[in-house]
């Protein structure tokens, strides 16, 4: 990993993807260059050369107490609040085990989830600070390894000598300015990403209007008020009952009208289609008493209920 | 791209140019797709806001049927976005080679069909403006959400795996996304600087990235499963007729998966046929999908053959007035037709090999299997909401 | 019906937009399958 406040100098090479590169680091170590110090970089993963030294932390337990955690919280919001501000409802118990296990589930798996994706984003993060070249072929397929000499007992001629015997088809010195160039536009990036999130936060915030609050912005008329409100359509004058027989007139209309009634009143001992198998029937006495005069062929409700 | 170019470097080089190639160039009918598409989604719009003034019951929601498309299209999506997780989870996790050009498609149709399907969440809302009742945060009426609600559940669950797959979509973009910071020079540059959180293709980095892959993916795949279980359980834990059954949780998982991967083949097929990958989405992948589409099938007609027995053989009327409106009522047409579309013709042409290495027969497999489930999801929720225990109010349901 | 149909074209446009700034296959893993020995055609 460059340092750039060191005065060594770093050499750069490219490899070809099948190339021995866990070798290779094998043996810059045995020439007394610390792991810390050499960068490999791919396209992709590279099984074989696992070339860095483990975490101190590893990702697994930091996911763990993100578990835990979320179990807590599941816990306190499925199982506390109920207890804190208890609602009895029908005779249910206020805390109810199966329950806290589902959204205890729930919250362990979000808090876990975003716990291992946070940490990862931060070691990413940390990662990226050293590594600072970056060559487009490697993109098309090739290894990079950069080698940075303290400028002590190493020498870089040995090095490249390496480098060179395990494949390298470029080796090419990196510059402390170059470096330094690197740096900038970085933080430059980091200033882009920063507005970024601020746009994107403004969008979000934006988006945001003020709730209605239903009642307080419905109309409301005292009872002396302009304008009079009239009762609801449909509603019967309590002095008379004319209204009512106005209603169906053609014998659909009228047949309809009578279903309804039928539904409502009688479908629950006398069926759906007055058979007497309605499914209060069972708890009458002599339901068959009860419900004959419709079970035979003469009857008026062979209806249809379920049109 | 330049020098001696690396053993393996012709094939790679190419795999960069040719998986860059659809977000470099543009075809002028892209642009009238998208047209087409805005123009639709601005109808849709229009639609809710009409819903917005006029009330819900524009949609002929009414008693006894409360939950009507809007739920069904929620458990639609919820499924479709079984796809991603399934697919790249389990793919992922068995180390099964032949996923990697499918994943992402797949991971992507998650993504987007949770946003789907938290729309319908507040489309069937009848105050939308209330949404916030569901957060728990401690308010001044000193009311917390009903976590015993198993709608409540769901709130949580969906949260939960909507998160989760997003950060699942992007873990694996992360590489990707350093890619294109170097190789794309427009505006959409230092979008993907910042999305690529300065990766730079160190084993340091590698290390990381693909720990957390290994790690989040098991999780995922369990949270996917209770998403859906918990779905089902917003209909088993209820007392209605023909919902009130054990076996909703899986067969709503199972479910989910089967329609899922349908579309996973459809976007497949099309995107293969658009940007002419042929040489990454290969027949072999049709074929894989397609057995991975007949073991869902008999997985689930297994299920569906299981459930409709228990109420049959139980015979108790409640719950046989509904599957009769199945069978033989007034939803027989679709019931059948659903059957059809989900169980029948998928298991018939896909046990055969010759079929299964047809990308274009799978894929109407696919689209075939997905307006089925969307249909079963509807009479699932209709009919048994049609029939309450008390024959009083009966009624049925026709989505305006 | 409007809602319904203007969502499922919401989320084909969400794909389609979603085409243009991602990779649809995942071009590392991809490159990662060539080196395990993959089988391209």
């Amino acid at each position: 990993m460059v340092d750039v406040t060191n005065n060594g100098t770093t050499l750069f090479a490219l490899f070809e993807l099948s190339a021995p590169v866990k070798a290779l680091v094998e043996k810059l170590q045995q020439a007394g260059i610390p792991l810390e110090r050499i960068e490999v970089i791919s396209p992709l993963p590279l099984h074989d050369a696992r070339v860095t030294s483990p975490p101190r932390i590893p990702l697994y337990a930091l996911t763990m107490t993100g578990g835990f955690a979320g179990i807590a919280v599941g816990l306190f919001f499925a199982a506390g609040t109920a207890l804190f501000y208890p609602i009895m409802t029908g005779g249910k118990p206020v805390v109810a085990p199966p329950v806290v296990g589902i959204v205890s589930f729930e919250t362990m798996m979000l808090l876990a989830i975003v716990t291992t994706f946070v940490a990862m984003v931060i070691r990413l993060r940390r990662g990226s600070r050293h590594a600072v070249v970056r060559d487009s072929r490697i993109d098309d397929g090739a290894v990079a390894v950069s080698v940075q000499m303290d400028g002590g007992d190493t020498q870089p001629a040995a090095v490249e000598a390496l480098l060179r015997e395990a494949g390298a088809f470029e080796i090419k010195p990196v510059r402390k300015d170059r470096v330094r160039m690197r740096r900038d536009a970085g933080k430059d990036a980091e200033q882009e990403g920063l507005w970024l999130w601020l746009g994107c936060a403004a969008l979000a915030l934006s988006s945001i209007t003020a709730y209605s609050r239903d009642m307080e912005e419905q109309a409301s008329y005292q009872s002396q008020e302009a304008p009079r409100r009239h009762s609801p359509p449909g509603s019967i004058p309590l002095t008379s009952r004319a209204i009512v027989s106005s209603a169906p007139v053609t014998p659909d209309e009228q047949l309809a009208a009578g279903t309804r009634v039928f539904r409502i009143n009688c479908v629950h001992c006398h069926g759906p289609e007055g058979g007497g198998d309605g499914p209060v029937a069972g708890y009458l006495r002599d339901y068959r008493k009860i419900c004959r005069p419709l079970m035979s062929n003469d009857s008026p409700w062979p209806l249809s209920m379920r049109s | 791209m330049t020098n001696p170019a690396p053993a393996d470097g012709p094939q790679i080089p190419k795999i960069n140019r040719d998986l860059l190639e659809p977000l470099l160039s543009t075809h002028w009918s892209y642009f009238l797709l998208v047209g087409a598409l805005a123009g639709l989604v601005a109808a849709g719009a229009g639609a809710w806001s009409y819903q917005f003034r006029t009330g819900i019951g524009q949609t002929n929601l009414h008693p006894p049927v409360f939950w009507g498309v809007y739920i069904a299209s929620f458990i639609f999506w919820v499924g479709a976005s079984h796809s991603g997780t399934f697919i790249s989870g389990v793919l992922r996790l068995t180390k099964a080679e032949w996923r990697r050009p499918v994943t992402r498609i797949a991971e992507l149709m998650t993504f987007i069909s949770l946003i789907i399907a938290t729309l319908f969440v507040f489309y069937h809302l009848g105050r939308v403006w209330r949404w916030y009742y569901l957060i728990p945060y401690p308010n001044q009426r000193e009311i917390w959400p009903n976590f015993r609600s198993p709608l409540m559940w769901d709130a949580m669950a969906v949260f939960t795996y909507a998160t989760a797959s997003t950060i699942y979509l992007y873990l694996p973009l992360i590489p990707d996304f350093a890619l294109m910071r170097d190789r794309i020079e427009d505006w959409r540059k230092p979008l993907y600087r910042v999305l690529s959180l300065g990766w730079q293709g160190t084993q340091h980095q590698w290390q990381v990235l693909e720990t957390a892959m290994r790690i989040i993916t098991p999780l995922i795949v369990m949270v996917m499963v209770s998403v859906h279980s918990i779905v089902g359980w917003d209909f088993g834990v209820s007392l209605v007729p023909a919902w009130h059954s054990t076996i909703f949780a899986p067969y709503f998982v199972v479910g989910a998966v089967h329609s899922g991967v349908g579309l996973v083949v459809i976007g497949m097929y099309i995107l293969r046929k658009v940007y002419h990958l042929e040489d990454y989405i290969g027949q072999e992948h049709f074929d894989k999908m397609g057995k991975l589409l007949l073991l869902t099938t008999l997985g689930l007609a297994y299920l569906y053959f299981a459930e409709l027995l228990t109420i049959w053989y139980g015979n108790i009327p409640d719950h046989m007035w509904v599957v009769d409106s199945l069978l033989s009522g007034p939803f027989a047409v679709p019931f059948w037709f659903m059957v059809a579309c989900v169980y029948v013709i998928p298991l018939l042409a896909l046990t055969l090999p010759a079929f299964r290495r047809r990308p274009l027969g799978v894929m109407v497999i696919g689209v075939l299997i997905n307006i089925g489930m969307y249909i079963e999801r509807v009479l699932l929720i209709v009919p048994p909401l049609s029939y309450p225990r008390l024959p009083f109010n009966w009624d049925t349901y026709v989505p305006s | 019906m409007t809602i319904v149909a203007g969502s499922l074209a919401l989320a084909i446009l969400l794909y389609v937009l979603a085409v243009k700034f991602v990779p649809i296959i995942s071009v590392w893993e991809e490159k990662e399958g060539l080196m395990h020995g993959g089988r391209h055609e």
